[in-house]
């Protein structure tokens, strides 16, 4: 390059052809669903384990009735709250 | 429980389309150019296209209009590569298409331009800093504004680089 080039000049012609390759450029913009902080990370995590602990229990301690559904049955509480203990424990 | 949808947004998008050649331009500035183009080159042009489209994403809701659209752009854009952040969490990804990275790679790679980013490389951070504003005919006041200084000193300083730049003599004849 020769001294008395104007440098401002050899640059704008440059930026002028990169404007018409930004003109035919395509960018695009994908975004993540994730939980938005670590704390409703934690929070989530620990819903979700106490459903299915919740669940299991509730499962495991119902009574199968003649008409071959399931329904709840209190005097089994106790049960209830031992395998909910147990499983909760398991999983964590 | 991680769910991950992929949706165009809009008007991040018509933002990052209206101006890609300023982001593109900075990371031109802002990327150290080799002899010739390598693998590493594309790469920190595209992390750095990134960082800056992701930035100008999560800033665009704070923007009041203070100065022009492009003023900002390129406020944001400098301030980005000058700090060279780096997130190791984020919740967007900014994709710029490979095509035009090659024509960015062959568009930089013209001997004469080449010659000049690499005199551009060894300007400090205020320096090219001023040299994109100039470039990118960022207007006076706005400029004196970003970085703190009177206008008058403003172009005592582009004047200055520009000289340097015009002086300066290219690293393989040292």
């Amino acid at each position: 390059m020769k001294n008395n080039d104007d440098i401002l000049e050899v640059l704008e012609q440059h930026w002028e052809r990169m404007d018409e390759i930004a003109e035919q450029s395509h960018v695009s913009v994908v975004r993540w669903h994730l939980p938005e902080s670590p704390r409703r990370w934690v929070r989530s995590i620990a819903a979700s384990v106490a459903a299915i602990a919740i669940g299991a229990a509730l499962l495991l301690t119902k009574v199968p009735q003649p008409d071959g559904l399931y329904a709840s049955n209190l005097s089994h509480r106790s049960e209830a709250i031992e395998a909910i203990n147990e499983i909760s424990m398991s999983i964590l | 429980m991680v769910k991950l949808h992929i949706h165009r947004e809009r008007s991040v998008e018509s933002l990052l389309k209206e101006h890609t050649g300023i982001i593109l331009k900075v990371c031109a500035m802002y990327v150290p150019h080799g002899r010739s183009h390598s693998k590493k080159w594309r790469e920190e042009v595209r992390d750095l296209f990134q960082e800056i489209a992701l930035n100008l994403c999560e800033s665009w809701p704070q923007f009041r209009g203070q100065c022009s659209e492009s003023t900002w752009v390129y406020r944001v854009a400098t301030n980005v590569a000058i700090s060279n952040l780096r997130r190791f969490a984020t919740r967007r990804i900014v994709l710029v298409d490979e095509a035009t990275l090659d024509r960015l790679e062959d568009e930089s790679n013209d001997d004469t331009v080449e010659r000049l980013y690499r005199r551009i490389d060894r300007l400090d951070d205020n320096e090219r800093q001023l040299m994109t504003y100039a470039i990118g005919k960022v207007p006076l006041k706005e400029v004196a504004e970003i970085m703190g200084l009177t206008e008058d000193a403003i172009k005592h300083r582009m004047q200055r680089t520009k000289e340097k730049l015009r002086n300066m003599k290219d690293d393989y004849e040292e």
